[in-house]
């Protein structure tokens, strides 16, 4: 059997754009793990989280956090599945369920930080 | 020397290894993570129910292990950016020692905030 690449595990600029992200996340996610595991006081609750997501600040940061978590996570994902599935139909359902994992997840995470305003 | 050498690329490749399977590990996580999260378009009967959920001690315990899976891919993350970009190439061994220790420090002060934070270490 020929071995042909009907989906590949991506390019230089990926590679660099993993990289660069890779640094964002470690900075962001670590300050992420410090304000919801070391600064709170207590349990977590809904009003913890509904002031904080509430400014339009930490909307940003937060939806930029979550995009960019997902597409670094998936495309690790993929890069590390590509290395070793090599039956075709499955590389492209694998392919596929990771893309469409990422919108689903990508459009449920804004709607989420979306949902909530100064105030209310 | 053989030994050496031999050691080495099986710490390399160890370090590669987990990187992967923390990886893995992760992005399983932060699916769920999501999804947890999304309960707030609910509400709040809604996300404190799941939280409520998720604030048993096998989640707790569970968290604990998060922690220290984010600091292992963190860390040596870092190492291997560090290296592709050509810097501390002839001393990775040395790197992956600091990123070892940044990762088990990390992970260790993080993990007992955690634990006071529930009320598990009655010295803190």
């Amino acid at each position: 059997m020929v071995y042909r690449a009907t989906v590949r595990s991506g390019g230089a600029l990926l590679w660099f754009f993993q990289r660069v992200s890779g640094i964002f996340l470690a900075v962001v996610l670590f300050l992420h793990v410090i304000m919801t595991h070391v600064l709170i006081r207590g349990d977590l609750d809904f009003a913890d989280v509904a002031g904080r997501v509430a400014t339009p600040l930490w909307k940003t940061m937060d939806i930029s956090f979550l995009v960019i978590a997902l597409f670094h996570g998936l495309y690790g994902a993929w890069v590390v599945l590509d290395d070793y599935i090599h039956v075709q139909w499955l590389r492209v359902l694998i392919y596929g369920v990771i893309a469409i994992l990422g919108v689903i997840l990508v459009t449920l995470g804004i709607l989420t930080l979306i949902s909530f305003n100064p105030g209310g | 020397m053989r030994v050496i050498k031999h050691y080495r690329i099986h710490l390399g490749t160890f370090a590669w290894i987990l990187h992967r399977l923390s990886g893995l590990g992760l992005i399983f996580y932060l699916c769920l993570h999501v999804w947890v999260i999304s309960h707030l378009i609910g509400g709040e009967e809604s996300f404190n129910e799941i939280m409520e959920f998720l604030g048993t001690p096998l989640f707790k315990f569970l968290e604990i292990g998060l922690v220290g899976t984010i600091f292992y891919h963190l860390f040596n993350g870092l190492r291997i950016t560090l290296i592709d970009i050509g810097v501390f190439v002839e001393k990775q061994k040395l790197l992956f020692g600091i990123a070892v220790v940044l990762w088990l420090i990390t992970w260790f002060a993080v993990g007992a905030a955690m634990l006071s934070r529930w009320g598990g270490l009655p010295f803190m």
